[in-house]
């Protein structure tokens, strides 16, 4: 993941380079000694045939050679000079100036014979390496890298161990300087080696040759954006690696007319190509600066299609674009109020800033780092929308907080009910229950008795009674705070029990024959003791009707009567606790009370 | 009997009752797994069981005495409970066979009622708490037939409910087994009810009647 800083606020200059650091004024000596070496070289490619050794060069060398490597040069320049950073610069000057590097050997004198043998193929180091960069300029795997070490350790090696072997004016090359790279001369031996470096070439090459294909699937299924800008290299790059594939087939065969002049002559020119290719994805990415116009415009208007993030994805070519809002003490949530974790691998993340504040985040495909500044823009020119959008996430995610509070707090209501049930029975009932034992041998002790006392068998019967009472006030009282049959056998059985007890005759339209949720069974018996004991305090009804029947993912629970109707759900605690309860659990409920015309309570509760 | 609840001290009160009226309590236990025990070992005519015992509380006592049904139908089995539970007596009563009783523990204080249940039940008999019945018969109704019986007739009505035979309902009533044929037919009639063919299927039918 890459948090791209943003430093000043954001990005109204978007122009501005990142802050300056020892590694990027290292990194700024490292492209200028490349590029200005490369440039050197390229003047003396056009100056140094025309007074070599070798005689007279040929019109199509001139015509091929020094525009190739100048060709890298310059789009490396403008790569590197666009977007300070982007290693895609650097490796293309790199590429010009290995290139380059080969005209030294028109110096016929044994050093620069020894260079120009050995940069011969350097180019395809660094050539390879743009390949596999592309377009984000970094190489993404450690398989990648170490593909990539191998291959800028092998070119340069290959050529000095041939090289060590290889004698040219022993094999006829009178022109030819001393070879000081020379070990050891013998024909045998020289071709023996050549055969074994030739073959691991190839299976160097090869193996680089997948990787690169393997990067260009992967990121061409990546976005449209990258797809775009990809197109021109790859018109290009096609016909490049089929000319280095047949230059490493006849490496060693001595060609002669059109093939030669197709190989080793004209051929080249293709390579000049591929930098032109790369120039025209990198300015097809730079177009996209004038969606940031369109993207104001779009918001300006206020016929803005779709939401925030659809703009922003339309304009950035990125449809899996995301947005995530930031929410202090709470990080990263996504519009809707839930958690966002950003992203760790793959995808790259851009902080929006507003006065130096932290508000957003889009998370992008990673294709457009080649171009963090844009998304900067982008996400400047939303900056307010964002804001505003960041401000409903914050307030979404402190409903839910409310929520979640007022759930806990029914539900510790609830237990406390339960564990308030359970004290009574274990309890206090308990105890009645015994001491109306005792009372009871008490009396058969005091009636049995050889001395009877009719006073204190009286006395006993009369606390008998009042225990009893107690017992059955007790277990009325229970039976409000927490219903033991609604634990024990749920919603159904619990209701009639309701219903036989109810102050005027109630008709079952419907009832739950299973168990349902313990927070929806106590919400639905709540509501119908709730407005039973009302039809018996206010309604002066003469019947009721409860019908509690299931529906598509809930319950509805439906109190009807007969009675005077005008009930006001503001007026009672009753009521508005059981509103309360009904809508913690994502219900809701309904008071339809006219005048006159009866009441009917319908409560909706989902059903988990 | 056997006799099962969690508290030592309703245990204990409740065995010195039955003691003093000549019904033997062969064992106490303290808990579900404790009764099982005790029935496998030496099984009694009845056992007396709470609803609630440990570990949860809630209705412990009612698998029990499921278990001993299905184990050993011979078992009479007597559900106490702290609370009027009128759809558990239902359940009670929905089996095929009687030997089975729910009281209110209030009943137990007045020993009379408990040691007359427990005596019903082992000679095979269904026991419905009188409170259950009560609730039954009075709760409003829109046209109630039961307003069409006779005090007599009504008296009739909630003793069957209870679960109690003709000649049980006569002995209390101080009436003879025919008259109490009498009575019971006119009831059925006026209620619009099928005449039941046994003691058991009876209480079903009049309690299903007064329920809906």
């Amino acid at each position: 993941m890459q948090i791209a800083a943003s430093p000043h606020g954001v990005a109204a200059d978007n122009a501005a380079p990142p802050a300056s650091s020892d590694s990027t004024s290292r990194r700024e000596i490292l492209f200028w000694a490349v590029a200005g070496a490369g440039f050197v070289l390229a003047a003396l490619a056009f100056v140094l045939p025309w007074f070599s050794a070798w005689g007279k060069p040929r019109i199509t060398d001139m015509a091929v050679f020094p525009e190739v490597g100048l060709s890298y040069l310059v789009v490396g320049v403008i790569a590197w000079r666009r977007r300070h950073g982007n290693n895609l610069g650097l490796l293309m000057a790199a590429v010009g100036t290995a290139w380059l590097l080969y005209g030294i050997g028109s110096i016929v004198a044994p050093v620069p014979f020894a260079v120009a043998s050995v940069s011969r193929f350097l180019y395809q180091a660094p050539l390879a390496h743009l390949a596999l960069a592309f377009p984000s300029g970094r190489l993404r795997s450690r398989s990648e890298r170490i593909v990539m070490t191998c291959v800028y350790v092998w070119v340069p090696l290959s050529a000095l161990i041939t090289w060590a072997f290889a004698d040219p004016r022993a094999e006829g090359c009178r022109r030819c300087p001393r070879n000081i790279l020379l070990i050891h001369w013998d024909p045998g031996l020289h071709h023996t080696v050549d055969l074994i470096t030739n073959r691991l070439s190839t299976i160097v090459a090869a193996t680089v040759l997948v990787f690169i294909a393997r990067h260009w699937l992967a990121i061409r299924k990546t976005s449209r954006r990258t797809r775009r800008s990809l197109a021109p290299v790859s018109w290009v790059a096609l016909p490049v690696v089929a000319l280095i594939a047949s230059q490493q087939a006849f490496i060693d065969s001595n060609l002669s007319g059109v093939p030669e002049i197709l190989i080793w002559r004209a051929g080249p020119l293709l390579l000049a190509g591929l930098p032109i290719a790369f120039l025209i994805g990198l300015l097809r990415l730079r177009l996209d600066r004038s969606a940031i116009a369109d993207l104001m415009l779009e918001l300006e208007g206020s016929h803005s299609q779709g939401t925030l993030r659809q703009i922003l994805a339309r304009a950035l070519h990125d449809p899996t674009l995301a947005l995530a809002y930031w929410v202090p003490d709470r990080g990263y949530v996504d519009e809707r109020g839930h958690r966002f974790i950003l992203p760790t691998g793959g995808r790259s993340v851009t902080e929006i800033e507003l006065g130096g504040q932290r508000i957003a985040a889009i998370v992008h495909d990673a294709a457009l780092d080649e171009d963090p500044d844009l998304v900067r823009a982008a996400g400047a020119a939303v900056r307010l929308s964002l804001e505003n959008e960041r401000l409903q996430a914050e307030i979404r995610v402190q409903l839910e907080e409310v929520r979640a509070s007022r759930a806990r707090i029914l539900e510790a209501g609830d237990a406390e009910r339960q564990r308030v049930e359970r004290n009574l029975h274990d309890g206090a009932q308990q105890r009645l229950l015994s001491l109306s034992l005792a009372l009871r041998l008490a009396l058969a002790r005091a009636k049995g008795s050889p001395v009877p006392d009719p006073e204190l068998a009286q006395t006993l019967e009369r606390a008998a009674e009042d225990v009893r009472r107690a017992m059955s006030e007790l277990r009325e009282l229970a039976r409000g705070v927490h219903p033991a049959v609604l634990t024990r056998a749920g919603l159904g059985p619990a209701v009639h029990s309701l219903v036989e007890t109810a102050p005027v005759p109630v008709v079952l339209v419907a009832l739950p024959t299973e168990r349902l949720p313990e927070p929806v069974e106590a919400a639905a018996y709540f509501v119908v003791a709730e407005a039973l004991a009302n039809v018996g305090k206010y309604a002066a009804a003469r019947r009721a009707e409860v019908d509690i029947h299931r529906v598509d993912g809930g319950l509805v629970v439906r109190v009807a009567d007969d009675g005077v109707g005008g009930a006001d759900p503001a007026a009672g605690t009753g009521l508005r606790g059981l509103e309360d309860r009904v809508a913690v659990l994502g219900g809701t409920m309904r008071v339809i009370s006219p005048a006159g015309c009866g009441t009917t309570i319908v409560a909706e509760v989902p059903c988990g | 009997m056997i006799l099962a609840d969690d508290s030592a001290l309703f245990r204990e009160g409740m065995a010195h009752i039955l003691t003093d009226a000549g019904v033997e309590v062969a064992g106490q236990a303290r808990d579900a797994e404790d009764l099982l025990r005790l029935v496998r070992a030496d099984p009694p005519d009845v056992v007396v069981v709470d609803i609630r015992m440990p570990p949860t509380g809630t209705d412990e006592g009612l698998a029990a005495a499921r278990a001993i049904t299905a184990e050993r139908p011979e078992v009479g089995v007597l559900v106490l409970s702290t609370y009027l539970d009128t759809d558990f007596a239902f359940a009670l009563a929905s089996g095929d066979e009687g030997r089975k009783g729910y009281l209110l523990k209030d009943r137990v204080a007045d020993g009379d009622e408990l040691v007359e249940a427990i005596r019903r039940i082992a000679g095979g008999g269904l026991v419905i708490d009188p409170a259950v019945v009560s609730r039954l018969v009075e709760r409003p109704r829109d046209r109630n037939p039961v307003d069409l019986l006779t005090d007599r007739e009504s008296n009739v009505l909630s003793l069957m409910a209870e679960g109690r035979s003709n000649k049980a309902i006569g002995e209390r009533l101080f009436l003879s087994e025919r008259t109490v044929e009498a009575h019971v037919r006119s009831i059925f009639t006026k209620l619009g009810l099928e005449p039941a063919p046994d003691d058991h299927r009876r209480v079903l039918a009049v309690l299903a009647y007064l329920r809906t």
